[in-house]
Order: structure tokens, then sequence, then C-alpha cells
């Protein structure tokens, strides 16, 4: 695997390589702390660059036009955490006493049904593109619907963005379009409907309101003209996804909405 | 990095005057426009203001961190203009000196040498390298091309341009992995 991260590195390696290479940091701490080295020595590589003096007026651009909401800082009950370990320790040794004694007591309702989200209100909004970086969250592959199909994930800077890209997708029969979810917890939420080229492509935006990397799989079904609230028809692609810490420039949002917003483009 | 994710804007301007030269040389390298540079470095500033609090210097210096931030905004930029401007390689003694023009307007000596060392020290490990390997991985880096681009335009089997940028990158790596962060 070490001979992979320079490649990883410097963005050498397909998105089957890649992911191979994700999922196996994910585990490997000596794999992880030799890959950040490698991007480290790779970024150095911009020192090199000629000195140019940028404008005097950018430091005060810069800074007079900062967001007005503070940045990011740990929400408070997390502080506590780090603050007072030992009683979170002796409460969660506690909590699992509880619960344990409460599936002896009673085992049925508590598995998690599947519950549908509120439906995610379609309309257009302007997405900033050059917030969409380009680093591959996930990878869907083609079901026996759709062998052929393939997509994959990008996600945007603040990890509020991302854009699909399909490809190989056949064309939807008469009445029926493709559909994206977003699924995590045992729920799942409409990412909007797909607009596909005759060649079987597609590019499709997506916004949501809370971290894109929490979800936990996509996927793409077959539905209605009109879409659906739920997944209802076949699966064309399935996934799974990379772990979230993965990501690049990773905003953390303690934003408490789903809601998702759909622009859809398709490629000229 | 703690002062900035408390929020203080001090302390951006303060990072901003240790590395904002380098950050707008990086990317009017990449865009050769220097207004759209400028709203780069803007954009990568803004950045750090609101992810100062899950900047993890274990995983990179300060520099790299925000080279990396600058280098991912240039090319998606140069993406989005749906252009790809030629980016002089250049020679590494070109490099040497326009490095050693750098203005110190506005800079402590201290943090000034540091920073020059850590410069040098990144152009001498550059330029040990043999030219093949450092032609790639400069390549690599300053123009945004794929691995398989780069073996096309040097007419180079795809084989030989992954091994030099292999190599060239775990040599470089092995110079500078004991190299401190700025902060």
């Amino acid at each position: 695997m070490s001979h992979l991260l320079p490649a990883y590195a410097t963005g050498g390696l397909d998105e089957v390589e890649s992911l191979h290479v994700r999922r196996h940091l994910r585990t490997c701490t000596s794999c992880r702390r030799l890959a950040a080295q490698y991007q480290s020595a790779f970024d150095a590589v911009g020192l090199m660059v000629p000195i140019v003096e940028p404008p005097a007026r950018l430091r005060d651009r810069i800074l007079s036009d900062l967001p007005h909401q503070p940045p990011y800082r740990l929400p408070s009950s997390i502080r506590f955490m780090l603050d007072h370990p030992k009683s979170v320790i002796a409460a969660g040794i506690t909590v699992l006493l509880l619960f344990t004694a409460s599936v002896w007591i009673n085992i049925s309702g508590l598995t998690p049904r599947p519950t549908r989200l509120a439906a995610a209100s379609a309309h257009a909004v302007r997405l900033d593109p050059t917030k969409i970086s380009g680093a591959i969250l996930s990878v869907l592959n083609g079901t026996a619907a759709a062998p052929r199909a393939r997509a994959i994930i990008t996600v945007g800077s603040d990890d509020t963005q991302a854009v699909l890209y399909a490809f190989g997708l056949p064309k939807p029969p008469e009445g029926h379009v493709y559909q994206l979810w977003l699924m995590k917890g045992g729920m799942h939420r409409s990412g909007g409907i797909i607009r596909v080229t005759p060649e079987g492509h597609a590019i499709h935006y997506i916004q949501t309101s809370e971290p894109i990397s929490e979800f936990a799989s996509f996927g793409i079904t077959l539905e209605p003209a009109s879409g659906s609230q739920d997944p209802t028809g076949s699966k064309i692609l399935e996934n799974e996804t990379l772990e979230a810490g993965s990501l690049q420039d990773r905003e953390i949002s303690e934003s408490p909405n789903m809601q998702t917003s759909l622009y859809g483009i398709v490629p000229e | 990095m703690k002062r900035i994710a408390r929020g203080e804007k001090e302390a951006l301007g303060t990072l901003y005057d240790r590395y904002g030269r380098l950050a707008y040389s990086v990317a009017v390298h990449f865009v050769r426009d220097p207004s759209v540079a400028e709203e780069i470095v803007q954009d990568v500033f803004v950045t750090i203001w609101t992810k100062a609090g899950v900047y993890d210097p274990a995983k990179a210096g300060v520099s790299t961190w925000m080279l990396r931030i600058t280098r991912n905004r240039a090319i998606d930029q140069l993406r989005k203009l749906k252009s790809r401007k030629d980016v002089a390689v250049g020679s590494t003694v070109d490099v040497i000196q326009s490095t050693n023009a750098l203005a110190v307007n506005g800079e402590d000596p201290e943090s000034m040498a540091f920073r020059e060392w850590d410069r040098e020290r990144v152009v001498e490990a550059v330029d040990s390298l043999p030219e093949h390997q450092r032609e790639a991985l400069m390549l690599a880096y300053f123009r945004d091309l794929t691995h398989r681009e780069i073996a096309e335009q040097l007419n180079e089997p795809l084989g030989t341009v992954k091994s030099r940028i292999r190599m060239g990158l775990q040599k470089l790596r092995k110079i500078l992995e004991t190299e401190e962060a700025l902060e």
C-alpha cells in the first residue's frame, strides 16, 4: 500500500485506486501518517513559486469582509466531554447498563424503522461552483438493472454542496425518471430528479444544510416522472460512502435542519 | 491558529502578513490574472478563518495547509475558466533568484529568516533531484496534469513518469519530514 501513497498525494490514482487507498487509511495509522507526509511534501513544492507582491489593498479587503458569524467552535457538550472525561465515562457506563436492562426486559420495538423525512423542497438555488473542490465523497456502481452505470459524488469545500457525475445510465422508460437519495440513520432524503443526456451522462448539483459527508450512503432509483416521496422503483446505482474524516477542508456544521435544494444541470 | 479560532481578526492579519504573499504568488502562478488571484487569496483566508477550529497541526504545518487550500482554489478557478494557461515550469535558478528578492516590508526578521529557511530547504531539496524527477513533480504540481497527461506531454511511458514522481516525492519527503510547522 505504501507504494501507492506518493501517487495518491499527487492525484495520480484513478477513482478505484483512490477509494482503495482511502479505505486502507481509515484503519492504518502508519500509512495515514506516511500519506500526510507525502501530501505535505507535495504541498511544499508550492514554495518554489516566484514571489509576487500582492496589492496593498488585499489585506484590508480580506479582514474587512470576513463572515460575521464566529468561526467554528466545538459545541459546549463536546467541550464538556473533553474537560470532564471521567464524568462522561461514568455516565456512559450508567446509560449502557440501563440500556442493556431495557433490552432484556422488552426486546420488541427496538428495531428502528426507516422513516421518511420531510419532502425536500425542489426549487433551484444558486450554487457556487468554485466551492466544488472535487474531493470524491462516494462512488456509486450500477446494479443489475444498469450494469454499465457508474457515478461519483464530489463534495464542495464547505461540505454542504456537492456534485454528482453519472455515466452509462440507460435511457429511463417513458414516464419515469432517475431520482437521487441520501441516506443515514435509517432515514432517506430525496436528492432530486436527475436529468440524463441521450448519451447517458448527468451532472447534478446537490445542496444540503448539513454536511453531505455525514450521509452514510447514496442511491439512485427509477421513479415516476413527477418523482417520489420515498424510493419506490428499482435501484439503478448504489454505493458505500468514504469515511467523513478523509475529506480535506471538511467543515462541521451544527445546523439541525436537513433541507435539500436541487438544481440539475445537463452537460452540453 | 488558536487565536483565529477564537475569532481574533488581528491574528488572521498576522497570518496574512506571514503567508499572504506566498498565497498570492501561488495563485498568480496558476491563473495568471491578478484580479482572479486576489479573489483566490481572499477565499483562502476566509477558509482559514472559518476552519481554524478544526485545523490539525499533526496533519500539516500551517504553511503547507495554506498552500494546499490555495492550490485547490486556484485549480478550481482554472477549471471554471475552462482554460489551461501555460505555466512555465521555469528553471530552479530563476526561482532561487526570485526568492532571494523577497520583499521584507512588515515582516519580523525572525519569521522571515525561518520562512526563507523553509523555502531554501525546499528549493535545495527539489534542486537535488534528478532533472527528470524534478520536472515531473513540478508539472504535477503547477499544471494540474494527470500522470497520463504528463507522460503524453513529455513523450515518455506512463510507468516512467509515475516512477519519477514517486521517487522524487519520496526523496523530498525524507528531506522535509522533520521540518517543524511555523505555528
